[in-house]
């Protein structure tokens, strides 16, 4: 069970290098906001990830909380895109 | 009874992590903003649902049940409407199309279109 959170963590932590790279490189603010966007689903799963591990209780509740903060995160994150307009 | 939920555990777990995995190198390796925001919006609907049956499994309970239902609808629900959006206003904003890109429907220019 340990072993299978380990690879799962490596694959999480690989896709977020990936998006490192993606808002560190752009090229525009929109691939910027969209790795944004995947970067916190990235920490929620890795908060999933460590709840697994350390047996926490309430890991389903962040999830539940953080699934509405993570749209309205996207929507500002949109906002940015078209931050000149205005 | 405990082993069957920890296989399920484990396998979505696993299965959760290649579908990052997979996210990640499509978003390093995509030509354009709209074909990443597609990869995203299926990484963090599909993944993190995978993720959320995985701890529904290592604790159920009837409660946790209703909970991880509503995650995952929401998080679906959440991940197609905002990069809908993020596509939106990419577009409006000229973010440029990738280079093979054939048909652009929401171009006022028709020409390319055969009449």
């Amino acid at each position: 069970m340990d072993i299978v959170l380990y690879i799962a963590l490596a694959c999480v932590f690989s896709s977020g290098a990936a998006i490192l790279y993606r808002i560190i490189l752009g090229p525009t603010d929109a691939d910027r906001a969209i790795a944004a966007d995947m970067l916190l689903v990235v920490c929620i799963t890795l908060f999933c990830l460590f709840g697994m591990y350390y047996d926490f209780t309430s890991v389903l509740d962040v999830l539940l909380i953080s699934s509405g903060a993570g749209f309205l995160s996207s929507l500002a994150l949109a906002r940015l895109i078209s931050r000149d307009e205005q | 009874m405990n082993t069957f939920f920890d296989i399920l555990t484990a396998t979505f777990a696993m299965l959760g992590g290649i579908v990052f995995l997979i996210g990640g190198i499509g978003l390093s390796r995509m030509p354009d903003t709209y074909t990443r925001t597609s990869v995203i919006a299926t990484t963090t609907s599909l993944g993190l649902a995978l993720f959320t049956l995985a701890v529904l499994f290592h604790d159920f309970t009837v409660v946790n049940l209703i909970k991880a239902v509503l995650a995952i609808t929401m998080q679906a629900g959440a991940s197609a409407v905002s990069s809908i959006v993020l596509n939106r206003n990419a577009y409006i904003n000229d973010v440029p199309l990738a280079e093979h890109t054939q048909y652009d429907e929401l171009s006022h220019d028709r020409s390319h279109f055969p009449s």
